[in-house]
């Protein structure tokens, strides 16, 4: 039952970055479409998923006065092993996200996951965790990156949405569009998790 | 806003009549001339234009005053219209009606409403929709029709199809000096319906200020700092750089000058704020114009910034009397 409860508090509850609001540098540097917020989710939440279990497992033996330092060492090659994968098998998406592969290692949220989650709880329930928060991310990644797709070129997963006549409002995939479409969000989110 | 609760003291005294609906119906009939101007060049499309982004506004901050709970009377203040208005006159008049829907919602919901409405805003709400539309569209918020009819006698035909600025940018400034200054300044310049009418808006501005509805400092800062920072360059080398006097009587500068940057919400509140802010929006504007990309809205994106800036203005403040030496230099490092 509690694996259920932490798996499923990433989904809504604590989904990043609209509740949890981390991570906001790829959140708004990718995605200008659906499929690149969908890839660099997936690549999140593999090293979140990963880190979070390698972590919880060593979380007795690392002393608590060098743990960032050894979070990141753990985390950085998790990091190095998505970088290889995604240019050995999707390289267009590899080349698309670009820097922002090697950036995972001071992503936020998985730093973050691990401080805070990891390095106080069992390996299952730290497994529970991470995959919960990277499908959370993924959805969140993969939906601003459609609605951003969605009126910036009218098309979503680069399928044609919009009738032909429709001129792009390329406002909203350019970097300004990035921040009034998450705050935007943000708010509506918390709007509904008043009711 | 007389019914605020504000007024808590004694004895008997005058109110000034002053008043949120009395400064924006003024600021709305400074533009008339304005308007005046673009409606007999540019005929229906102009009224059509106007009526669009009049109306857009008027919807879109009621649809807001309902969703953010707060009273629909404020609507009759006139703030809405004149962020309509004031955003119409600067996009060409056979602009698609959905651009200038667009461009008032962005204005109105993102620029004003959601940052708390008037009063509130760090940037100029006008300038926030015309930069979004600049971003998205910018091949249909740049393309300058040609009038219908002409001030002065001048011949419609022979206006070119970019702003003087852009020609200056493109093609130095030799063959920007084909344009005659006065010309400009009456307004026979390509340019949005009623942002280029120089004479009108200096009559409008003019107004303003008598009406005390705009204090002076700011525009006189603006100009001063036009013929300062213009001047330097155009001394180093006048055939590389424009005279101050086509920089101020060129595109939207005189517009922004009157209009944009002395907006009550975003600019400072001191005397010597705002004639600071003023100088340092001439300043940017003399460098991007010069350096910079967006030549054409080159004021617009110095007052933009200077919005953000308005705060550190703020800062210079009047010294508080009556306090004893010491606790004054603290105050003054508070």
């Amino acid at each position: 039952m509690r694996f259920y409860q932490e798996f499923i508090k990433g989904l809504w509850k604590e989904i990043p970055p609209f509740k949890l609001v981390l991570g906001l540098c790829p959140t708004l540097a990718v995605t200008a479409a659906a499929a690149n917020g969908f890839f660099m989710g997936m690549a999140t939440t593999f090293v979140l998923v990963c880190s979070n279990v390698l972590i919880s497992m060593l979380r007795k033996v690392i002393p608590s006065k060098v743990r960032i330092a050894a979070y990141i060492l753990v985390i950085a090659s998790f990091v190095v092993i998505v970088e290889m994968m995604m240019k050995a098998y999707v390289f267009p998406f590899y080349q698309i996200l670009g820097i922002f592969i090697p950036l995972i290692v001071v992503n936020c949220i998985i730093l973050g996951r691990a401080e805070a989650f990891a390095a106080k709880n069992g390996v299952l329930y730290s497994f529970a965790d991470g995959l919960g928060i990277g499908i959370g991310f993924t959805i969140s990644l993969t939906f601003l990156g459609a609605v951003r797709e969605l009126f910036g070129a009218g098309k979503i997963f680069d399928h044609a949405i919009m009738p032909a006549s429709y001129m792009p409002f390329e406002f909203m995939i350019k970097a300004p569009g990035a921040f009034v479409c998450l705050g935007v969000i943000l708010g509506l989110m918390s709007l509904v998790g008043k009711k | 806003m007389k019914s605020s609760g504000l007024i808590v003291d004694v004895g008997p005294h005058i109110h000034g009549g002053n008043s949120i609906a009395r400064t924006m119906h003024n600021q709305i009939i400074a533009l008339m001339p304005a308007v005046a101007v673009g409606v007999y060049m540019f005929g229906a499309g102009a009224v059509r234009a106007i009526a669009v982004a009049v109306a857009a506004a008027v919807v879109f901050e009621y649809l807001m005053l309902r969703a953010l709970k707060k009273p629909a009377s404020a609507l009759a203040d006139g703030s809405a219209a004149l962020t309509g208005l004031l955003l119409v006159l600067m996009l060409p008049a056979d602009v698609p009606w959905w651009v200038i829907v667009v461009g008032v919602g962005s204005s109105i919901v993102i620029g004003k409403m959601l940052f708390g409405g008037l009063g509130a805003y760090p940037f100029n709400p006008v300038i926030v929709g015309w930069v979004i539309l600049l971003l998205s569209w910018p091949g249909l918020i740049n393309k300058w029709p040609r009038p219908n009819h002409t001030l002065w006698g001048g011949i419609a035909e022979s206006l070119p199809a970019q702003t003087t600025i852009e020609i200056m940018k493109r093609y130095g400034v030799q063959m920007s000096g084909q344009f005659s200054l006065l010309d400009s300044f009456l307004g026979f310049q390509p340019g949005g319906i009623g942002s280029v009418a120089g004479l009108a808006l200096v009559i409008g501005g003019v107004f303003l200020i008598a009406r005390n509805i705009i204090s002076w400092q700011v525009p006189a800062g603006f100009i001063a700092g036009i013929f300062i920072f213009g001047g330097i360059y155009h001394a180093v080398d006048p055939t590389m750089y424009a005279s101050p006097l086509f920089h101020l009587v060129s595109g939207t500068t005189l517009f922004c000058i009157f209009f944009l940057a002395p907006e009550h919400t975003t600019s400072p509140n001191t005397k010597w704020g705002k004639l600071l802010f003023g100088l340092c929006c001439a300043a940017l504007t003399i460098v991007i114009r010069t350096h910079g990309t967006h030549a054409n809205g080159s004021a617009r994106f110095a007052i933009l910034l200077m919005n953000l800036l308005v705060p550190f203005f703020d800062r210079i403040r009047p010294p508080i009397l009556g306090l004893p030496k010491k606790s004054k230099e603290a105050a003054a490092d508070a």
